[in-house]
Order: structure tokens, then sequence, then C-alpha cells
């Protein structure tokens, strides 16, 4: 019973009314879904409804599809009809109403069923938002409808159910929410009415009534049981609360008796209240003398006082702030000085303060000394210390010396030499540029720095150029070209090779630049060579030269065809140097001259480890041409499979070094040359049809010399000119007429060529005098009439029985022989007299045994 | 003193005995009225052996709830007023442990406020929707309501391009409203209703040549088996024969051919169940053979509906668990089973939904069902040829 009622009155009782409450409030969060409640259960019952509704529509809908009558409008009609029907039928069996609206033109609704719909609901359905829930108005009438479409037909249905119809499950739910909480709180209220009746009113009296000496009446044994129960604890528990701190008061003064350091209990005002025996034996003062009178503030040396009693304040104020230990000079009774460690803090809920003192005196003494030794120790290690960072600065002294000297022997280097350098960021403007460079630009130094090449006004297709190599080597590469700009109207050829600057993450910073101005050495040779080809008297190489005009207007590719020695890497020459790459490099290749292994790497360039040998990257002569021009000379005896690779470039304009991976967009212009029938090479499959055609875009037709012999005066001074430069000596060399007479009359079966060793020959064996007819040493003269291309006689060259191999090495043999008697035995002379190579002669002459 | 104690138990123990056993055998009563006599006492008779015979089957298969059923039909001579006087006393005085409709829309219109009154659930074979005009609670269809058949036909009609009909009503059906969405549907189908008049016997010929002039293409009769074959004589008089001559009901039944011989061939009616495709429902073939057996005669479908109605009220009888009225209601309300006439199922006024009309067509002297295609035995002959 007990149990029961404590469980009534102190745990039941409140939870219920705590739950009533809760319950009370909660009203005001339920209630709006209470009423939402009524709207879900609509919404559901109409979406079934809905699901209903469009599978009756689509049995109908497979039924006249399975028909094969779907295009029949009669059928169809027929079959929306019955369908209509239907969903009438439906309609009535769940006891909704419906519009069903068919589409009869785009936003044009007409209602097919509309069966006891009132005119405003009508009119508001064709507006709703299709599956979604809305209460229409109409007349006194509130509705939910929940429109869909049967999209088949472009029906637009709308059910409507009224709110009615829903209205009293709400106000069930409603009812029975109250009805729940009003119980709960019947409950509590009886709960705590019983609780007050019972309980706290009988104990009250009883206790008012044993105060004023009267019986206390009870009601019932219940009552007594409880009240005495209740009593009876509260004694047991007061006794053992008072034996509880008897005890611990006890202990607590047995502490501090026997704590062995000294301990001072002292008032907010600091009076001593309570002290033990350490303390009075450490201050020397009796008990009585200290204990509630003595303020403990005299025991404190006056250079200390103002400092404790700022803190034992702060204590007072703020507890946590306030140190908690710290020292301080104790002045005993007798005047004696003493070191002390105070440990300090309120005693909690009193302002008291409880102290321990703790005598510190020969422990402060120790640190002295202590510390005086450590002072000297540490002195010693810091002079060591110092001679140590002497001797690293007097280290960093010398690497600062040496990078400075470095430093200025790089930046002397940079400051003068002749070449030009600059160095560009990332977004290619100028960060560093030295004197030659600026002598170059024609420009001061600030109007430099900080500034990109078109910035600066260079010649607009040098700046697009040079920005487009300049972001190649952003991306690691290094490039060597040769550019001809326009600078104040003067065309200046640099030959300029750019390599990134990488940072210690070899991160890709900057691009440094050595330029080197070649215009001087282009306007003496090609300059020359552009400016003399046209002066040709000859209608053939008149011809020639319009051709090679016509060419350099546009950039296609051009195929010269003609004899050997003609002069066709000549024209190719004069044709890079009046298009307007002149700016760029001239390359040619002689195909025929290399293996086709060599041809292949020369052209495109390799990796490094490409193949056996390669052991540095290695640029083609495609890349190397970049901006400029490359003649492919002897293109007829280049290998089927470069002939594949080659027509490859032609088509993407993009190289791929042999064993690289990444393709190389290059600007090069290609130039042809070949001495044989290409064409029908082409159709015998010996060269690839597709590269000739590729090829054979422009062709120019290099006439043989004994077609121009009208231009064989010109060509005579002009080549005796040149050697004559070549060969250092102080004045040109010149002819007699004879000698021209006898040129004329040869039939120059080996062309132009030809004729410069002839004069080349003739002008080393006239030894600085004129030219005459025997220097010339030519093997016969031309048959009239002939038209050329007859060869010499053999017979008296060879014996019959000889066979051809051997006829062709002793001709060799002979030639060279011969060209070696006439330069002396300088083989690099002898060379030049056959028109090779040193290299060339140098095998001939191992292979042939001949002894120089 | 010991044998009055005996005596005592004896006759308690009887008496217990006595009544429970009464309980158990006695037989479930049933009862309605039908036209046995009158006007309509050819169709209720075909009604009324449709319920015999499956008051026998029912019988023979053990009964309703372990007891016998047993039906109480009265004659109301085809008279409504009779019918209402019959089912008052048969209900008021709990004469029947449950009731069914009689024969006829019209009978079963003016009994219904009756079995609402006395709160009997009761099976309706009538089909007028104005049967339920006062949303009953206790009145149940058993065949699809009339607005069905009115559709079916003017569907038919759209289906075979005809574009213009004339209807005849019969007057007493005329005044229930039969025809009530007759409009609806021909604008839904996109057909024109020229001619919609009261059958008037002395006017007949009248009206047919004003249906002529006007083009009607066919011609739709509503009434009963009379005036079908009345219309039928007169158009045959007339000389005039319209694409399609459609009454609703009366070719539905032999008499109408048996009346009209030749003449009924092209003749279109509308018909709740035909023996001719009882087997497309179960049961149905095993009921055309039992009825024929018994009766000697092929079954109408009238005689269907009949036997039909039994099967739905033992079906709900059986679902009630009891022969409680109100559970039995319940369940009738509830219920949604196939029988063999198809499928049995109410809205919540009690209005069949579920069950579908068949358009059928004499022809050669025999009715073949022409719509809806899935149970068709027969091809629509169109149009019908001048001289049958």
């Amino acid at each position: 019973m007990s149990i029961l009622n404590r469980l009534s009155f102190r745990l039941t009782a409140p939870i219920i009314l705590v739950t009533v409450l809760f319950w009370a409030v909660l009203y005001f969060f339920v209630a709006a879904s209470i009423r939402e409640f009524a709207a879900e259960r609509a919404e559901a019952d109409l979406r079934s409804i809905a699901r209903e509704v469009l599978s009756t529509c689509n049995v109908h809908l497979d039924k006249i599809m399975k028909s094969g009558n779907a295009d029949d409008p009669v059928e169809l009609r027929v079959a929306q009809a019955l369908t209509l029907g239907d969903l009438e039928d439906l309609f009535l069996e769940f006891q909704l109403e419906a519009i069903v609206s068919g589409e009869l033109s785009p936003g044009k609704r007409v209602p097919l069923v509309a069966p006891g719909v009132e005119t405003g609901a009508l009119e508001q359905a064709g507006e709703l938002n299709l599956h979604q829930l809305e209460v229409l108005h109409a007349g006194q009438a509130a509705l939910y409808a929940y429109p869909f479409e049967f999209k088949p037909w472009r029906w637009h249905i709308v059910l409507l159910r009224r709110t009615d119809a829903y209205a009293g499950l709400a106000g069930d739910i409603r009812t029975l929410y109250w009805k729940t909480g009003g119980l709960l709180l019947v409950m509590a209220l009886g709960l705590i009415l019983l609780g007050n009746g019972l309980v706290r009113s009988p104990v009250n009296s009883i206790i008012e009534k044993l105060r004023v000496g009267e019986p206390p009446a009870y009601r019932g044994v219940t009552e007594f049981e409880y009240l005495s129960v209740n009593i009876a604890e509260m004694m047991q528990a007061l006794e053992d609360r008072e034996a509880r701190l008897r005890a611990s008061e006890a202990r607590y003064r047995t502490i501090f008796e026997t704590t062995g350091t000294a301990l001072v209990i002292a008032e907010q005002d600091t009076t001593i209240s309570l002290v033990n025996s350490e303390f009075l034996e450490y201050t020397g003062y009796s008990r009585e003398e200290a204990q509630g009178n003595m303020s403990w503030m005299r025991i404190i040396a006056p250079e200390d006082l103002n400092r404790v009693k700022l803190n034992h304040e702060l204590r007072q104020r703020n507890p946590d702030e306030a140190p908690r230990q710290y020292e301080f000079t104790m002045v005993d009774k007798r005047g004696g000085l003493k070191h002390v460690l105070i440990t300090a803090d309120r005693i909690p809920g009193t302002t008291q303060t409880l102290a321990s003192l703790i005598d510190i005196t020969d422990h402060k003494r120790k640190e002295l000394e202590l510390r005086l030794q450590q002072q000297a120790g540490a002195a010693e290690e810091l002079r060591g210390k110092n001679i140590e960072l002497s001797r690293e600065i007097e280290t960093r002294k010398a690497i600062a010396e040496s990078l400075r000297v470095s430093e200025e022997r790089l930046r002397a280097i940079f400051e003068n030499t002749e070449d030009s350098m600059f160095i560009k960021n990332q977004e290619l403007e100028y960060t560093h540029v030295n004197p030659a460079f600026l002598k170059l630009l024609d420009q001061d130094y600030t109007s430099v720095i900080g500034k990109t090449d078109e910035e600066l006004s260079l010649d607009s297709d040098y700046a697009t150029h040079a920005a487009k190599l300049e972001k190649r080597v952003l991306n690691g590469d290094t490039v060597g070209t040769e550019h001809t700009l326009r600078w104040k109207g003067w065309p200046v050829t640099l030959n300029v090779v750019r390599f990134p600057l990488r940072g210690s993450g070899g991160k890709v910073f900057g691009i440094c630049a050595i330029a080197r101005d070649v215009s001087d050495r282009r306007n003496s040779g090609d300059d020359a060579i552009a400016a003399n080809a046209g002066d040709y008297p000859s209608l053939p190489i008149q011809r020639t030269v319009q051709q090679v005009n016509l060419a350099a207007e546009s950039d296609t590719t051009v195929l010269f065809l003609g004899e050997s020695g003609t002069g066709k890497d000549h024209w190719a020459r004069v044709l890079h140097e009046r298009s307007h790459r002149s700016g760029g490099s001239f390359l040619s290749i002689n195909c025929a001259a290399l293996s086709p292994e060599l041809v292949e790497s020369e052209l495109f360039g390799h990796e490094a480890g490409a193949f056996t040998g390669a052991c540095t990257r290695k640029r083609g002569l495609l890349e190397l041409a970049e901006g400029g021009t490359l003649l492919l000379n002897e293109i007829g005896e280049m290998p089927l499979p470069m002939q594949a690779k080659l027509l490859t470039f032609l088509d993407t304009q993009t190289i791929m070094r042999l064993g690289g991976q990444a393709s190389i967009p290059v600007d090069v212009r290609i130039l042809a040359a070949t001495n044989r029938d290409i064409a029908s090479e082409a159709r015998h499959g010996r060269f690839r049809s597709d590269l000739f055609f590729r090829l054979d875009v422009f062709t120019i037709t290099v006439p043989p010399l004994r077609e121009r012999m009208e231009d064989l005066p010109i060509l005579v001074w002009e080549l005796l000119s040149t050697l004559g430069e070549r060969l250092g000596l102080s004045e040109p060399p010149t002819i007699d007429t004879k000698a021209i007479e006898s040129l004329m009359a040869y039939h120059w079966p080996g062309n132009v060529r030809e004729l410069g060793n002839v004069l080349e020959r003739a002008l080393i064996l006239s030894g600085s005098d004129t030219i005459g007819p025997a220097h010339l040493a030519l093997k016969e003269p031309r048959v009239a009439g002939t038209g050329g291309g007859t060869p010499a006689p053999l017979e008296s060259l060879f014996p019959e029985d000889i066979s051809f191999q051997d006829g062709i090495d002793e001709a060799k043999r002979l030639l060279i022989g011969r060209a070696l008697e006439l330069s002396g035995g300088v083989v690099k002379d002898a060379a030049a007299l056959l028109g090779m190579t040193r290299n060339s002669i140098n095998h001939h002459i191992r292979s042939l045994g001949i002894r120089k | 003193m010991w044998l009055i104690i005996r005596w005592f138990a004896i006759v308690s123990c009887w008496l217990a005995l006595g009544v429970g056993v009464g309980e158990a055998g006695q037989p479930i009563r049933i009862g309605l009225s039908a036209g046995l006599s009158g006007q309509y006492s050819v169709l209720a008779g075909m009604y009324t052996n449709g319920l015999r015979l499956w008051e026998k089957s029912v019988n023979a298969d053990g009964g309703l709830l372990g007891r016998p059923v047993k039906l109480l039909i009265q004659d109301d001579r085809s008279s409504p007023e009779r019918a209402r006087d019959i089912y008052e006393q048969m209900l008021s005085q709990e004469e029947v442990d449950l009731a069914l409709g009689p024969y006829s829309s019209v009978i079963s219109k003016v009994i219904v406020p009756v079995i609402e009154n006395y709160r009997y659930p009761t099976l309706i074979a009538g089909a007028a929707d104005s049967v339920w005009s006062n949303a009953p609670q206790y009145a149940f269809g058993m065949a699809t309501s009339e607005r069905r058949w009115i559709s079916a036909i003017l569907a038919f009609l759209a289906q075979h391009r005809i574009e213009r009909v004339g209807i005849l009503v019969n007057e007493r059906l005329f005044a229930m409203g039969v025809l009530k969405g007759a409009e609806k549907w021909a604008r839904r189908l996109d057909l024109k209703i020229l001619l919609k008049e009261r059958l008037k016997q002395q006017d007949l010929e009248k009206q047919l040549l004003r249906a002529k002039d006007l083009g009607v293409e066919a011609v739709i009769h509503w009434g009963y088996l009379v005036d079908a074959v009345l219309v039928r004589r007169s158009l045959n008089e007339l000389n005039w024969y319209p694409k399609v001559f459609v009454s609703v009901v009366a070719p539905a039944l032999d008499e109408y051919h048996r009346l009209l011989g030749p003449l009924a061939n092209y003749s279109v009616a509308v018909s709740v169940w035909e023996p001719g495709i009882a087997s497309c429902y179960p049961g149905g073939a095993r009921f055309v053979d039992a009825f024929q057996r018994e009766y000697n005669t092929i079954p109408a479908f009238h005689a269907a509906v009949g036997f039909a109605t039994g099967e739905v009220l033992a079906a709900a009888v059986k679902e009630a668990g009891s022969i409680d009225r109100e559970k039995v209601r319940k369940a009738l309300k509830d219920l949604d089973m196939v029988t063999i006439i198809g499928r049995y199922g109410v809205d919540p006024r009690g209005r069949q939904l579920r069950q579908r009309p068949l358009i059928v067509q004499w022809q050669d002297g025999a009715r073949k069902v022409v719509w809806p295609k899935d149970v068709s035995n027969g091809e629509f002959r169109f149009p019908a040829e001048h001289q049958p």
C-alpha cells in the first residue's frame, strides 16, 4: 500500500499531468494535421479511383488497337462512347461526380461527361494543376477535385467529391483526441486530489497539532503508517548526518594538526582564526597570540606585503584568478627572514582562506648556487656555438661571394656578348634583355621590359610566328630558327635559339633565347642569288623565272624537274628568297645521298634512344626549317616507306620524331627536285602515285644549259666571281674570248654544274692569270645541230674487252686521279672539282684503291 | 414427486429436440410475385421457370445453409397494383424469409417502396433505371440497366454507319423515362434522332410514314412483344424496309418468330443472354441442357435471369452465413461473382454494373448474337432485304 501510494503521489500524478499539458499543447500542432488528414484521405481515394478510370480507358483502347480499327473515326467514336459509358458506371459506383472533357482543338475543351456537376465547378476544373488535389467552391458546396489526363484520347478528367464526405472522419479523430486528453486530465486531477487529501493535508495538520501539544487525529491506518514511517526515516537520517559530520570534523582536525606543514586559516579581513602547531613553531608565536587576534599579514616581509595583500583581495573577489601558489619572504616573531612557498585557496562556501606555508629557504639557496653554476656552463656552450656560427657565416659568405662572382661573370657575358639575349616569362613578356638585344631593337631597357613582341610593334608576322614557337618552348622544347623581321623598314634576320628555363622542380617558368643577327650573311649570299636570278637573256630560262616568281607568291608545293646539274636547287633557293618565307631557313636534303634509314632520321628527327646510337634527341630538317623552306633533292630516290611518311606530313603538316609519341606541328614549305621522269616512275609503281600527285601541284622545268647557251657568258662571269671569292683571290678572275667561244662550242652534258667544275678547274690551272682555252681542258667540241645529250666517245678511253662494272670503276679512277692531280693532291679541292662531297671522294678513293 | 420430475425432464428434452429439428429442417422460404397470367405471362413464365430450375438444383445439392429452399410464387396477373399488395402482405407478415423481385420493370418499380419499408433485400430482374431512381437500399439489379441497352443499340448502329434513327416507345415505359440517355448517346456517337415518339397503335402507320419521310434509316422500337409484332407488320404493310429494325427485347424471344414467321428475319433486339452463347459463362451450357429437359423448350433470357437470380441469392446467403436480412443485404451489396448470364456487381444504389447486354438478330429463322464481337455467333446481316 505504501509503495502504491508513493508511486501514485510522487510519480504517476506528475507524469500524467505533464502528459495532459503536453497533449493540450500538442493539439496546436496536430490540429492542422487532423484537418489535412481528410484531404489526404480524399487524395488517396481519388488517386485510387483515377487509376481505376485509367484502367477502364486502357481496356477500351487496347480493344480498338487489337481490332485494327484505331484509324477508323467511326470505330474510334464508338469505342470512346462506350468508354464514357463505363466511366459513368464507375463514377456511380464510387459515388462521385466527375468531369471528362475532350480536346476538340488545342486549348479548346468540351465536356463529354459532367453529370450533375455545377457550372461553377465546371469552369474552375479546366484550370487545375494535374495530379494535385485542390478544393473547388461551387455554390454552397466545397469539392475535392483531382484532375488527370488520359493522354491517348486527350481526355482531361476531373474527379470531384464533396468535402462533406470526409468531414465526419476529421470530427471523429478530433473527438477521440480530446476524449483521450480529457481522460488523462481526469486521472491526473484525481490522483493529485487523492494525494493532497490523504497525505499532505493530514501530515501538515498532524505536525501543527503536535506543535501546539494537541494529540493528532488520523483518518485511517494508512495515513498513520505513512506518517510514522516518514518521521522515523527523517530522524534516522538526521542522526546519521550528525554522526558523519562529527567523524568528518575529527578527521579533518587530525589532518590539520598532523600534516607536517604550517597551516593557517584566515578570515576575509586577514585575521587568523585557526593555526596548527607547525605554524606556531615555524613563526614563533603562541596560539593565543596568533588565533583570533593577529593579522597574518604581520608575518609578511615589507617588500612582499603589497603583493600578498593584492593576492588575498583578488582571492576574495575572484578565487579562480588569484594565484594559488607563490613565494614570499616571511618575518618570524624574532625578526628572522625565511623564504616561504605558500599554497592558498578559499574554503568553498565561506570567505575563509586556508593557506599552507612551506619553508624553502634551503631550497632557494641551493637553487641560487645551481643557477650560478648553470650560467657558467651556458656561457662556455654559448662561446662554442658562437665559434660554430661564425664559421658557418664565413662559409656562407664564401658561397655568396662565389655566387656573386658567378652572377657577375654571367652578367658580364649577358651584358657584353654581341649576341642578343633575352628572357621571357610564361606570359611571353620580356623580363631580362641584354644591351645587344636593345641595340638590335634600337630601344631602351624600360620600353622593352614587361612587353610582348606584339606590344613592341615588331613585325606582326614575326610576332605571331615567335609566339607560336615560344609556346612550344614553354612546353619543354628547344627550338632554333631564323627570322627575318622588318625593323624601321630594314630587314633584320635573326638566328634564334630558344630554350626553356626550368625551376628546381623541373617546371618551366620562362624562356631564354639567344639571337644572332645574321642579316649580313644572308645579304651577302642569298640575296645576291635572288637579285641576280632573272637577268638571263634566254627565253627558256626566262620562262622558268616567271614560273618561279609565280610559285613564290603562293605557299604550294613545287616540283622542279630538269637534267642533272641544271641548277634545280639554285632555283629552289631563288623561289624561297622571293617568297614570304625568305625570313626563314632554307634547308635541302639529297634523298639519294643518304641511306633509307638515315633519310627518315634526317627529315623527322629522333628521340633519345629511338635506335642504337641515338644518344640524344635530334630535331629533323622539317623541324629545323620551321617557318622556312625544305628542298627534297632527288625525290625520285626516296624510299617508298619514307614516301608514305612524307605524304602524311604533307597532309597533316605535323611530324612525329622517330621513337617519339607526340605530333609536332611544323610550318614548312616543301619543294622537291628530281632529274628522273617521275611521272613514269609513278606509273610503274616505283614512286607512290599519290605522293606524285601531291607534289605535282606546280611543276617548274629547269632547261639544260645547251638550251640556254645565250646565258653562258653571264653564267661564266657569275661563276668566276663566286669562285674567285671562295678561293680568296684579290681580283676577280678574267677569261679571254677564245675560251668563251670554246665554252660556247661545248655541248655541256653536265649542264651548269659541269660549267662550274670546268671553270673552277681552269681557275686553279690558270694560276690567277686570264683563263684561256688551254685551261678549260674540255673533252671535245660541241657537235653542231645535235641538240645536245650526246655522250663523249668512250672508245678512246677504254679497251673493248672491259666489262661494264670495270669500265665504270676505271672511269671513276681516271676522273678522281685527274682531279687529284689538278688539285695538287688536296682531296677537298678534288672533291670540289668533281662536284662531290669530301666524304664521297674519300669513299671512292678507298674502294678503288687510288693513291693520293 | 419423482414421477413429476421425470415427466418434466422428458417434456423439456422433447421440446428442446423438437425446436432444434424444426429450425434445421425448415425450408428457407423465398417469396415473389410474377405475371403468371396477363400481358407478361410468357416472359414472366420464363422467369419463374428459371427460378424453379434453380430451386430444384439447389435443393438437389443439399439446400442453403443445410436447409431446403422453397419458392413461394404468387400470380400478380401482370398488374403492378396486385403485385404491390402481394408484397405488402408477404413482407409485412413475414410470410417469407427472403424475397425476390417480380418480372418487368414496371411492376418492380412499385414494389421497391414495400421492400424498403420492410427491409427485405431483393434481387430485381427488371432493368429500368427508374426502379432505382429513389436510391433504394434493398433493391439489387440482376440484368444490366436499360441505359446500357440504348447505348449498346446506338453504338451498334453507329458502327454500321447508320446516321439517322427514329424511336417509338411504349407509352408506359416512356412515362418511366427509359430513353433518358438516348440523346446523350446519339450526340456522343454522332447520330441524329429524327423522331422520338410514344407508340400509338391507332396512329402507328402515320408515325412510321413520318419516320420514312424524315429519312430515318433505322427504326428502334422500345416496348413489349405485342408492340414489336405490330410495328414489324405495319412496316411490312407500308412496304417500307428501313435499313435496320430494332425492337428492344421482343425479337430476343422465340415468340416473336413464332408470331411473325419469316417476317421476323433481320429484326434486331437487345438481349441479356442467349442460349446460343450460354457456354461463354460457367454453368451456362448445363443450365440450357437442364432447362430443355425440364421444360422441353429452349430457355429465353428471362429464364436465365431467373436462374442467375437464384445463384446470386444463394451466394449472398452463404456469404452472410445466415438468412439474417441485413447480413444478406450487405453481402448482395459487396458481392462480385459470375453467374450463367455474366458478372454480378452493383453500384452503391444497387444498380447492376457488370452484366453486359447482347444484340441479336433473326437470320433465316434463327437468332444469332451479332454484338459484341467477342461473344458473337453470327455476322450481322445488313441492310434488310425488301422481301424477307
